[in-house]
């Protein structure tokens, strides 16, 4: 069975420093940053840096803490980005050219923000089923720097540059349960980015979406999967702000404890979130079932 | 008919984390300026619309038509009577 078996990450060195922030000519609360926002910095990637430049920065680090793994091995990668070197062609074929893989190594992105993790294992996954593969590769690489306005403090605020790559193989300490899955296309304005204009997030309407959409997705993927909360030892949010993970796990009445929030130096990394966070308990035995759950665009 | 005391009374519930005194709340300032923060006002937007049943619509919300307690005593009556 197919599983995920690593995770390689890269997060700029460079960061920005949001106590020093000033929006609409007011310095950013420092309270309101360090325990609702959470994000104490944000990273942000060099203006030359390309999402493909970064993605290759994570296959090195996977390939360091894969061990026995290398560029030969891939059979296909899968890009999740909404921003990616162009708009054509497909990033994932300049990801193979950079990385050296093999030509007959299958390449494709896939356009989904937030939400695009928990999508992209799940679709690479049944590929390297259907096609009998051993060893493919999912990135995540969205960094907003590029559509943001840097006076925007909704988004500015809260959005960092990262990349990571996932090894998913026949030896994956992790394999998929099943998937519960939620649209609500009527709201598809309340994170938009329209040509030749900045992101634009409506934090309102995103908030309410997760504590009512993303709670009830939640509790569905629990029954589907016969489990009850007690019985899930790790639940990865999206770490889309402290404020959003810690009210959402107490909508859905779970300890703290079990809803980690590691993203306060590097910010809300988009498709990058999960990964970055799941990287830290691959290696933990003590946890059986995780419940990741992404959500936004 | 909602009252202030009603959306008092769903702020007290709603544990916000800002430190509020909602007792001696005064329901014509704006309730940000009153020590309720961005995300705790964007939270008690979300459990008044869950207690009252109702749901603000995107065309109508905007911060400043719902930023004091009577302003959101108004709005909330209005929407329950379009209910």
């Amino acid at each position: 069975m197919i599983g995920i078996e690593n995770i390689g990450v890269y997060i700029p060195e460079n960061r920005q420093d949001s106590f020093s922030k000033v929006y609409d000519g007011k310095q950013v609360d420092a309270d309101f940053v360090k325990n609702k926002v959470g994000f104490i910095s944000t990273a942000r990637k060099n203006p030359d840096e390309e999402t493909s430049d970064m993605c290759v920065k994570a296959f090195q680090n996977l390939k360091t803490s894969a061990g026995n793994f290398s560029e030969k091995d891939v059979e296909c990668i899968l890009l999740c980005s909404h921003n990616g070197d162009f708009q054509m062609p497909h990033t994932s074929a300049i990801l193979q050219d950079k990385l050296s893989l093999n030509e007959n190594c299958a390449a494709f992105d896939v356009r989904l923000a937030c939400s695009g993790y928990v999508y992209s294992v799940n679709i690479l996954q049944s590929f390297m089923e259907q096609n009998g593969f051993s060893n493919g590769v999912v990135f995540t690489c969205d960094p907003c720097s590029k559509i943001l306005n840097p006076e925007d403090k909704n988004a500015d605020l809260l959005l960092g540059d990262a990349a990571t790559a996932t090894l998913l193989s026949t030896r994956g300490k992790f394999s998929l349960g099943k998937t519960t899955f939620a649209t609500r296309g009527k709201g598809f304005n309340a994170i938009i980015k329209r040509p030749n204009v900045y992101l634009s997030i409506d934090n309102r309407r995103v908030f309410n979406f997760v504590l009512r959409e993303g709670a009830a997705a939640i509790q569905r993927c629990l029954e589907e999967n016969q489990l009850a909360a007690e019985n899930v030892d790790l639940f990865v949010f999206h770490q889309a702000s402290k404020f959003v993970v810690e009210e959402l796990a107490k909508k859905l009445e779970l300890p703290l404890a079990k809803v980690p929030f590691k993203a306060q130096e590097y910010g809300n990394t988009i498709s990058s979130s999960l990964p970055l966070v799941l990287q830290h308990y691959l290696n933990d035995t003590r946890i059986k079932n995780i419940l990741m759950c992404g959500f936004g665009a | 008919m909602v009252t202030a005391k009603d959306i008092i009374e769903v702020a007290k519930n709603a544990k916000l984390d800002s430190d509020v005194d909602f007792d001696n709340f005064d329901v014509d300032k704006k309730i940000m300026e009153q020590g309720v923060d961005s995300l705790d006002f964007t939270k008690l937007l979300f459990e008044i619309e869950d207690t009252f049943e109702i749901e603000v619509p995107d065309e109508d919300y905007n911060a400043k038509t719902w930023d004091t307690i009577n302003k959101i005593v108004e709005k909330v009556n209005a929407l329950k009577v379009g209910n």
